[in-house]
């Protein structure tokens, strides 16, 4: 049977059971798995995911009698339940659920997550420890073919790079140092990192490391298709005498010329707004993690840098309320304004990941009280002017309904980090206790 | 209908409950409570019981109500029965927080670590400070805990954990359930695989090797005819360091020995260097070389190794 003659036969109130058995395995044999690369009702732990799927690797390795490395995950509900809004709660459990399974230990080899109730579907990616959205919800009614082949292109060629883009709009949370010692961290676990530092007015980044910006580059190869990226990548690599595989990551630098051409209308005239995302798309098969240094504001650079990434890191400061407030500001309205722009051409667009504490100096648990306040009037007030968007979970993603827990990810203050950078290196190199801090942060966050 | 009370909900006579494990908390909180429980007469929050004989029931979980419902002098109470198996009791005990829910140590997940750092951090006078928690953690999660015997390895992570006072809150939250480390054949083993047993010898176990280095243990050892080594005593004439039956004793932890037998010619010289003098006078005695009495041990090797 077709997946058109499925479609239009289901009753509009199929159940969870009557779509799972009409409608699964036909749409999954669309995408191209074949008989013996289906399981339904896979393990996972005690629980069960309601589709699994892998193509075969030879005749020995047939999954369905293997039921080993799993590479694609497919969570089902019924036609009732509502998967075309992100705030509707039956979507928001589904998506849950899903990422669960997703992220169970067994869940390993798992790449992909699609959520469907045969009206729409959508597709997520695993990478390491971070699930994003890569498609909106599509629609599987008359043009059911274009879901077909956007879900089927992207599970045919996975990329290998997350790309991150370390954003607040508040200045001084410490991004730049972030962005470096998360780096140098994530390399340390043998990952290749590119680091991109598209923030021309400060240019710090390449000052830490010791390097010089490039002069109009990155200009040429934002505003000039031809331009092969390779040629403005410079390495920068951990020399010490007693390492012997000293660990490296690649630089894009800042470009003065960015600066000097002040106007942004130009600027917007001869480099358009995917022009980042392009770049970085053809070097992203040689990077596990790509890292954006965003500039602290909205306009074009920080514009172009939430663009072009799978997910946004907001560093902020608990004793900065502008930090925080222009986190939520950013999670309720910056990041859905890059998602709208970004669906326009099928992606999802930018998740925000929860919120990280920086550089918290000897908190007292009185500043500590005030900082909570601050964070509950920001979520409510977010509640009441933006729809009832909810920021709890960016700020508090350990907390539930029956669990009250307001644990944040956060980096204590450190003589160390800020030391480092006088020495010209990432602090995660240079310092022991640095190192453990961000390894930790990356553990929480990417690993 | 069962017979079985088992998961019912019942009104027990209070004289037909024996108390279990007593209730710690303090009199205060038990005589207030008993106030409020008084004014409404019935506790809505059951006690869990086990049944010990017909008629007779003994408290496993809610041991404070039990208490409040006796300071309040209630001649009845309701209780919920549940099975009398350990596990119930033990599952009973800690879902009415009455005993603590231990990690094992020996199998948990870096998340499981992290949260029960955490837990005892934020006890008072917690041994953990801000500052060595995260480096705890990833020590913690790199070593080879499942061979752990004691937390004694806790004490040499350089996270401030050094006396037996501060290490008792590390027993109060985790136990361990120790694997027994594969010992690795010394007669036949491979470079990688000394090298490997050498690496938790140095860094793993409770009494490190004082002045010893791992690249130069690891060579001798490799190198050594330890084929036929009957026993460890020989490691100690390697110049490696190990010189005492304390060092030697760390060996033998990871190391066993099946030697094949000797050899009865050898002309090998840096074999013959290992072996005793006693050895090559017998060694050579069965080559019927006379008037061994009088020659030194470099003598005896340079006659056997020239025969």
């Amino acid at each position: 049977m077709s997946l058109e003659q499925v479609l239009r036969d289901l009753p509009s109130d199929a159940t969870e059971a009557v779509v799972e058995h009409n409608f699964s395995k036909v749409f999954l044999s669309t995408l191209g798995f074949g008989n013996l690369e289906i399981f339904p009702q896979f393990p996972i732990g005690k629980r069960f995911v309601d589709q699994a799927a892998r193509k075969n690797t030879s005749e020995e390795d047939i999954f369905l009698s293997t039921r080993k490395n799993p590479y694609l995950y497919m969570e089902v509900k019924g036609r009732g339940e509502n998967l075309s809004d992100e705030n509707h709660p039956n979507y928001r459990r589904a998506a849950l659920q899903l990422k669960q399974y997703l992220l169970h230990p067994d869940s390993k080899t798992v790449k992909w997550g699609i959520l469907t109730n045969s009206n729409h579907a959508q597709l997520f990616r695993k990478h390491g420890k971070v699930i994003h959205p890569v498609t909106p919800c599509l629609p599987l009614g008359g043009n059911y073919k274009n879901t077909v082949n956007e879900i089927k292109r992207r599970i045919k060629s996975p990329s290998r790079a997350l790309i991150v883009a370390v954003y607040n709009n508040k200045g001084g949370v410490g991004k730049t140092t972030t962005t470096l010692n998360i780096a140098a961290a994530l390399t340390l676990y043998r990952k290749r990192v590119l680091i991109v530092d598209f923030d021309p007015n400060q240019s710090d980044l390449g000052d830490a490391l010791n390097l010089k910006p490039l002069n109009g580059k990155v200009f040429e190869a934002l505003a000039n298709k031809e331009f092969d990226v390779k040629n403005i990548i410079s390495t920068y690599k951990f020399e010490h005498p007693r390492v012997k595989e000293p660990p490296e990551f690649d630089v894009i630098l800042a470009d003065e010329q960015l600066v000097s051409q002040k106007d942004e209308r130009e600027l917007r005239q001869q480099i358009k707004f995917h022009a980042l995302r392009r770049l970085l798309e053809s070097v992203q098969n040689d990077y596990d993690y790509i890292l954006i240094d965003a500039p602290p504001n909205w306009r074009i650079f920080a514009q172009k840098a939430l663009y072009a990434a799978d997910v946004v890191l907001i560093p902020a400061r608990h004793d900065n309320l502008h930090s925080l407030q222009n986190a939520g500001t950013a999670i309720t309205q910056f990041i859905p304004e890059t998602q709208t722009e970004r669906r326009k051409f099928g992606d999802a667009g930018p998740i925000a990941l929860p919120i990280f504490l920086n550089n918290a100096f000897r908190v007292t648990p009185a500043q500590v009280e005030l900082m909570h306040q601050a964070i509950d009037k920001i979520i409510r007030d977010a509640k009441r002017n933006c729809s009832g968007f909810d920021l709890k979970p960016y700020f508090y993603p350990k907390d539930t309904q029956a669990h009250r827990n307001r644990k944040m990810i956060g980096i204590p203050y450190m003589a160390f980090i800020s030391r480092a950078d006088f020495m010209h290196m990432p602090a995660a190199f240079a310092f022991k206790p640095a190192r453990e801090q961000y390894q930790n942060l990356v553990k929480e966050y990417f690993l | 209908m069962s017979f079985s009370d088992i998961g019912n909900l019942i009104y027990l006579p209070f004289d037909e409950i024996e108390p279990g494990k007593p209730t710690e908390a303090h009199e205060y909180l038990i005589r207030s409570a008993a106030n409020h429980l008084e004014s409404i007469g019935r506790n809505w929050v059951p006690v869990i019981v086990k049944e010990t004989a017909p008629d007779q029931y003994q408290v496993i979980g809610n041991s404070f109500v039990y208490a409040v419902a006796d300071a309040a002098g209630l001649s009845k109470v309701w209780c919920i029965v549940a099975e009398d198996t350990p596990e119930t009791v033990a599952t009973t005990q800690i879902l009415a927080q009455e005993i603590f829910p231990k990690t094992n140590l020996s199998t948990a997940s870096r998340e499981e670590i992290s949260a029960a750092l955490d837990y005892i951090r934020s006890q008072p006078n917690s041994p953990i400070t801000s500052k060595t928690s995260t480096s705890l953690l990833s020590r913690l999660d790199e070593a080879s805990r499942q061979y752990w015997k004691s937390f004694d390895p806790i004490k040499k992570m350089g996270c401030g954990i050094t006396t037996d006072l501060k290490l008792k809150a590390f027993e109060k939250v985790f136990y361990l359930t120790p694997e027994l480390r594969p010992k690795t054949n010394l007669s036949t083993a491979s470079r990688e695989e000394i090298s490997a047993a050498v690496d938790y010898v140095l860094n793993q176990l409770a009494m490190p090797l004082k002045g010893v280095s791992q690249a130069s243990l690891v060579d001798c050892l490799d190198e050594a005819p330890r084929q036929y080594w009957e026993n460890f005593d020989p490691v100690k004439k390697l110049g490696c360091g190990i010189t005492t039956k304390a060092k030697l004793k760390a060996l033998e932890e990871v190391f066993y020995l099946t030697p094949e037998p000797m050899p009865e010619v050898i002309t090998d010289r840096k074999i013959l260097e290992t072996l005793t003098t006693q050895q090559l006078k017998d060694m050579a005695k069965k080559r019927d070389v006379k008037g061994l009495s009088k020659l030194k041990k470099a003598d005896l090797v340079e006659l056997l190794a020239a025969a």
